[in-house]
């Protein structure tokens, strides 16, 4: 084989490495003695021969694919596509340049770093013309005007902060399909090998998120009532010129319980519904969680810092890999003294409903419904599946029921559980 | 018989195992690289096919291992006959001989199926089927034998192969394999069929079937396939006997009433048949 063709296939090779194929010098040389013997004729049995040899799982194939499509395309086509992409990047680099030049207050550009700049021109339209909005708004007006510079700089550094969070979680399942990407993909199907990923995943969603609840406690928070004394005070330093000051409210924060099942599958969608719902642990005043299967255990609050040990506290609790009481379980929550649930008591449930002896956990679930101020269900099996699901109906008039099959639909279940 | 990928598409076709391009050239390039095949899918999907399709078209005797939980090497590959060595023994001890020399050799072993393949003199196509269910030492101990074509017996020593044996392990993915397993073996993995590969299936094996009543029969069983409802998906020997079943009925096309009453044949599980009957979608494709 000539060496040009040697380092071609080499470098096809680093590229299937680089998208985390792990390809041996054994599996390279078969795949070199089938070529270097002519022994296939045609690029599609190239193509397979290849994929036999140096693909070893399904998605690993579907990532050698797309690699292969990618690096051995006809000179012709190679021709026509880097002649389109130069005429795109032109066009792409002039459209940026108009994009930057719209982001003007009262007629002067905004003085932003190139940085910020190319964050800007690479936000969709929707976002761009909130932005553009909002500076709109804020032309003549002596009281956002001195904020713009420094409300649009945070926007957009939180914008390239989460592109970049989203880009390291994502790298690893960029290429390959969409059913790869972690975001999306059932919790229960995530492997161990993930679960870093997994968890730096969510990690990124709650910092996305925290943020979003405690804006959306801002703007929910009315006026309390008249500060009589506080108006006069400021009255007078102005020489009777009187602006009413009103008493701020005060916030009374959610008692969350948390009542986890963890009994064989579930184990994984509680760790990962407490490890959301902990996290954003600044919207509650206090929280406490429970962990059951058939029998009912508070998990300690050293495990709940240290999740990292979560699983192996469970399976060393008895609670793991056996059957699921919820009537049991919410019998005995409901019993312990001083009272865990109450008016100010927000109780999520994270479980699949399914139980033994349903009719009495309907009952137990309505008790404990009655004395919370509100109960959630998280449950992680899919939405559409739930109308099939006798469990899933026995419980669904009792309470907020909200699908957590993926990390995505688990964030927004959290996110929505917390700010309603 | 010169093994070239048109060779090995002949072959499937004269073996009636419908396949596409990517089974083939892996096939091809396995057997001229003379590495194992590890085949990889759902159940029924027809990975053990293969195996013997190839023992078939390649005219080479088919040795198989069905591998579960808790198999050793005494299952899978040798056993000393312990009878025959106590017999042996009492009879040395009624002549006065005694002492264990000569107990181990050739006349007191018992083949199994992994030393029957490397000793055979004719090459053999080994099917070590299902080694997911088997436990991870065992698949250890398969490392030697996948990549050095040889076993190690410690009374005997090393018993290199006498020809080599083409290699075909499967796997339902019910548990991952090992790297190093992986790593021996050029990998194939098999989907179910789409439709038009169903029907050349279904005629295929049943000659004589109506064209029509295959097509319909495929797409029903797509359907089943791609339905979150049914939780065991039917295989492709189960769409056969599906057929075969409307047939025995005397079914020209796919009725609701036949299909109804043959349902046990392609689901197997009574929640699944439920769930279907009243399936609109599924209906649609029912004549009424």
């Amino acid at each position: 084989m000539e060496s040009s063709c040697i380092n071609n296939f080499l470098t096809f090779l680093e590229q299937l490495r680089s998208h985390g194929m792990v390809v041996g010098v054994a599996e390279a040389l078969d795949a070199f003695r089938l070529i270097d013997g002519g022994l296939l004729r045609s690029r599609s049995d190239t193509r397979f021969a290849l994929c036999c040899l140096l693909a070893k799982s399904e998605r690993e194939q579907e990532i050698f694919f797309q690699c292969f499509d990618e690096y051995f395309v006809p000179a012709s086509v190679s021709r026509e596509r880097e002649e389109a992409e130069l005429i795109e990047r032109a066009e792409h680099a002039a459209a940026r340049v108009k994009i930057m030049e719209e982001l003007t207050f009262e007629g002067r550009p905004i003085e932003l770093s190139d940085e910020l700049r190319e964050v800007y021109a690479d936000m969709d339209e929707e976002r761009r013309e909130k932005l553009k909005n909002y500076l709109g708004m804020s032309t003549e007006n002596e009281r956002r005007s001195p904020f713009t510079y420094n409300f649009m700089r945070r926007i957009l550094e939180q914008h390239l902060r989460m592109e970049e969070s989203m880009y390291d979680t994502a790298d690893d399942a960029a290429v390959g399909s969409d059913s790869g990407s972690l975001l999306y993909k059932d919790i229960s199907k995530i492997g161990e090998d993930e679960m870093p990923r997994a968890v730096s995943l969510i990690q990124n969603l709650v910092k996305q998120l925290s943020g979003s609840i405690s804006r959306a406690y801002r703007r929910s928070g009315r006026r309390g009532r008249l500060d009589f004394r506080a108006t006069i005070r400021a009255g007078l330093g102005t020489g009777g010129f009187y602006r009413l000051k009103y008493r701020r409210r005060r916030r009374s924060k959610k008692k969350l319980v948390l009542l986890c099942d963890v009994s064989g599958s579930m184990l994984k969608y509680s760790e990962f519904a407490i490890r959301f719902l902990k996290s954003m642990s600044d919207v509650s005043e206090s929280s406490r969680t429970f962990i059951f299967s058939e029998d009912l255990l508070e998990a300690s609050p050293f495990v709940l810092s240290n999740m990292g040990s979560f699983q192996s506290y469970v399976k060393g609790s008895g609670l793991w890999g056996k059957g699921t009481d919820i009537a049991a379980a919410v019998d005995k929550l409901m019993s312990l003294r001083p009272a865990v649930l109450g008016g100010n008591a927000v109780l999520i449930i994270i479980s699949d409903t399914k139980s033994v002896k349903l009719g009495e956990a309907r009952a137990a679930v309505q008790r404990a419904a009655r004395a919370a101020g509100r109960t959630i269900w998280l449950n992680p099996i899919p939405e559409r599946k739930w109308l099939k699901m006798s469990s899933v109906t026995q419980f669904h008039d009792l309470c907020d029921m909200l699908d957590c099959s993926t990390i995505h639909e688990l964030s927004r279940a959290c996110a929505k559980s917390l700010t309603v | 018989m010169d093994i070239t990928t048109d060779s090995i598409r002949a072959m499937l076709r004269g073996e009636n195992y419908i396949a596409d391009d990517s089974v083939a050239v892996t096939l091809y390039a396995a057997l001229r690289l003379s590495r194992p095949l590890l085949i990889e899918g759902a159940a029924g999907v027809g990975k053990t096919e293969i195996a013997k399709v190839l023992s078939k078209g390649l005219g080479r005797p088919l040795v198989r291992l069905q591998c579960h939980e808790g198999l050793d090497k005494n299952k899978a590959l040798y056993e000393w006959n312990y009878q025959k060595q106590l017999l042996s023994i009492q009879a040395g001890m009624s002549c006065g001989v005694s002492g264990t020399d000569g107990l181990f050799t050739e006349d007191y072993l018992l083949e199994r199926p992994l030393l029957k393949a490397i000793r055979s003199p004719e090459p053999v196509i080994l099917l070590i089927d299902e080694i997911d269910k088997s436990d991870e030492e065992f698949e250890a101990f398969l490392l030697e034998l996948l990549s050095e074509m040889q076993v190690t017996i410690p009374e005997l020593g090393t018993i290199e192969a006498e020809s080599v044996p083409f290699v075909v392990l499967t796997s339902n993915n019910t548990r991952p394999l090992s790297e190093a397993l992986k790593r021996r073996c050029a990998y194939l993995y098999l989907r179910y069929p789409d439709v038009e590969k169903e029907v050349a299936i279904i005629k295929a094996k049943l000659p004589g079937v109506d064209d029509m009543m295959a097509r319909e029969v495929a797409n029903a069983v797509a359907y089943l396939r791609a339905s979150d409802d049914v939780v065991k998906k039917p295989s492709i020997a189960e769409t056969l006997d599906w057929m075969r079943a409307l047939m025995a009925l005397g079914s020209g096309c796919l009725d609701r009433e036949n299909t109804v009453k043959t349902m046990g044949f392609v689901l197997k599980n009574n929640e699944d048949i439920e769930a279907i009957v009243e399936d609109e979608g599924f209906g649609k494709l029912l004549h009424q």
